[in-house]
């Protein structure tokens, strides 16, 4: 019941203060715009003065904008991601509304738990906008996008992005300071970008989701479980520690 | 509920080398208000985020109407309604939102925190502005709204770090009015930090003195100035400055004389012998060439027995603390 009750707070925090609706606008955004740049790149660089170079590129197709969405949601939406759960815990930390729930019959897990629900629910909610969008665009443009395909496509991206929501959110729990838990989950992401660039380690870092997610929304899905395991690790060892973490804060 | 509402045994909590709290034993009676009433940086807050379970004792223990308080347990939470010393709220929640989610969190079924909920916002005044997000709210009306959050389960015992210390005096006074009117009507045991001495004075029945995270004193108001109170004795005097500054002096060395305060024309002895210094106090104005307009004789004020408990007395000969 208590449970029910933040999270219902939360959500509407998250769509009365904006933070939602940003998301959700940024990710659609570049839904849209994934398969509008795979179109219209040939013929935006066919513009340009190129000095009689000839660039040929291939015909656009729907494995270009599954391409450019993978990408741009790994990395933009990645970054606007880690700027929206910077500030789950630390925020209250530091303005000092935490101490309004924590002094009534709060239990801390359920505090805690109603912000990783909330936040979940709303990344996954922009991220099901954004795959819609891409799929209804990518048809429009450049032909059919099954999609079942998008759909993991952009679950196997949402199972990245995961991860480095828990991270951040464990940052945002250690601290009161936003720059501080921003830091954490930018240094994690870094982290997890450097270590995936070496070829033994990446096909067991979240890192190789994306490339799995790329080949399901091409229609060849190569299903490999390191990346994922190692996601979902990720994911509940940052929960826990945050949730141990934060039964020692004093308020 | 038991005849004590919150009880501390031993209650310590350290910051690296600083003690903030020092072994605190304290016993608050069912039904009081309870001046808890210290400097600056005394321990007061420090004690109630203790006893509100936000801080970890590093040693002690306390109970609120019987329940223990502890970081990891909620059950004594529902038992007390807290007003932090600076309310702060979710901006974005209308006042009334605010106070549903705070009876949410307590458990109260939406049928009976409805009517509950215009019953508070009824009481501390804001009913006019329910609708109205809490992000634009004055320091009073967090005040308000800080008071009525921490009502709105009916605790037994309000627990409230300095309510009035940031307000105006209109808003001191409607705060204080109502801190009053619970102890009235409702019964509450209300404990109130404070440095306000004007504030204990309106409000409170008991008072405890902490400084430096140390109990110092605990009595009820009128014990407190029976045990510590002196009699001052206030003379409003005219005359050349070289004179009143030579009676001044006079004053100060007499022996049952424990300090002299002088402002402009009015010197102010607090006797240690009121028998001594009833008899020779006029006559040694008398003698001076200074000219006595206003003489008065009465006991010293809540403020001078807080200063004297603190040992704190401007140029006291006897500066005395311990209870």
């Amino acid at each position: 019941m208590r449970l029910g009750t933040l999270l219902k707070k939360e959500l509407l925090e998250y769509w009365r203060t904006y933070r939602a609706v940003v998301l959700g606008v940024v990710f659609v955004v570049f839904g849209i715009l994934s398969p509008a740049a795979a179109r219209y790149m040939p013929d935006i660089l066919a513009t340009l003065d190129t000095q009689g170079m000839v660039i040929q590129l291939p015909p656009p197709t729907v494995a270009d904008a599954n391409a450019q969405f993978v990408k741009n949601m790994s990395q933009i939406g990645a970054i606007v991601l880690i700027l929206i759960a910077m500030g789950a815990v630390s925020r209250e930390r530091d303005k000092g509304t935490v101490a309004f729930t924590l002094s009534k019959p709060v239990p801390r897990g359920a505090f805690l738990l109603s912000k990783a629900l909330a936040l979940l629910i709303v990344t996954w909610a922009a991220l099901a906008l954004a795959a819609m969008a891409h799929a209804y665009y990518t048809w429009l443009l450049l032909g059919p996008l099954p999609l079942g395909r998008c759909a993991v496509m952009a679950a196997l991206v949402g199972v990245y992005l995961t991860a480095l929501l828990a991270i951040t959110f464990l940052g945002s729990t250690l601290t009161k300071s936003l720059a501080v838990s921003a830091a954490v989950g930018f240094g994690g992401y870094l982290l997890i970008s450097l270590l995936g660039a070496i070829p033994r380690l990446a096909p067991y870092l979240p890192g190789d989701l994306l490339g799995r997610a790329l080949a399901a929304g091409n229609g060849a899905p190569q299903m490999a479980w390191g990346g994922f395991i190692s996601a979902l690790v990720i994911a509940v060892a940052c929960w826990v520690a945050a949730w141990l973490a934060f039964r020692q804060v004093e308020l | 509920m038991s005849d004590v509402a919150i009880r501390c045994e031993g209650l310590t909590r350290r910051f690296g080398k600083v003690v903030a709290v020092d072994n605190l034993n304290l016993e608050v009676k069912s039904g009081s208000v309870f001046g808890f009433l210290g400097p600056n940086g005394a321990g007061k807050t420090t004690t109630i985020k203790l006893l509100t379970g936000l801080l970890r004792p590093t040693g002690g223990r306390a109970w609120i109407a019987g329940q223990e308080v502890q970081v990891e347990r909620v059950q004594a939470r529902a038992l007390f309604g807290y007003l932090p010393e600076d309310p702060v709220f979710y901006g974005w929640m209308t006042a009334r939102e605010l106070l549903t989610y705070a009876g949410r969190l307590f458990g109260i079924p939406d049928r009976a925190l409805k009517p509950r909920v215009e019953e508070l916002l009824d009481l501390v005044g804001l009913k006019p502005v329910a609708g109205r997000k809490v992000g634009g709210f004055s320091r009073g009306m967090r005040q308000r709204l800080g008071l009525a959050q921490a009502l709105v389960n009916a605790p037994p015992v309000l627990i409230l770090d300095e309510p009035a210390s940031a307000l105006d005096p209109i808003g001191r006074h409607e705060v204080l009015a109502l801190i009053r009117r619970l102890r009235v009507h409702d019964g509450i045991t209300i404990f109130m930090s404070t440095h306000i001495l004007a504030d204990v004075e309106r409000t409170c029945d008991t008072v405890a003195i902490i400084d430096r995270g140390r109990l110092l004193a605990v009595a009820d108001q009128e014990e407190l100035r029976r045990r510590y109170a002196v009699p001052v004795f206030t003379a409003v005097v005219a005359g050349e400055e070289p004179d009143i500054r030579a009676l001044h002096a006079r004053l100060e060395s007499l022996p049952w004389a424990d300090r002299v305060e002088r402002a402009n024309d009015c010197l102010r002895v607090f006797a240690t012998d009121e028998e001594t210094a009833r008899r020779q106090l006029p006559a040694i104005i008398a003698s001076s060439p200074a000219i006595l307009l206003r003489y008065e004789v009465g006991m010293s004020s809540l403020e001078d027995v807080f200063l004297r408990v603190l040992g704190r007395e401007p140029g006291g000969r006897h500066a005395s603390g311990g209870a």
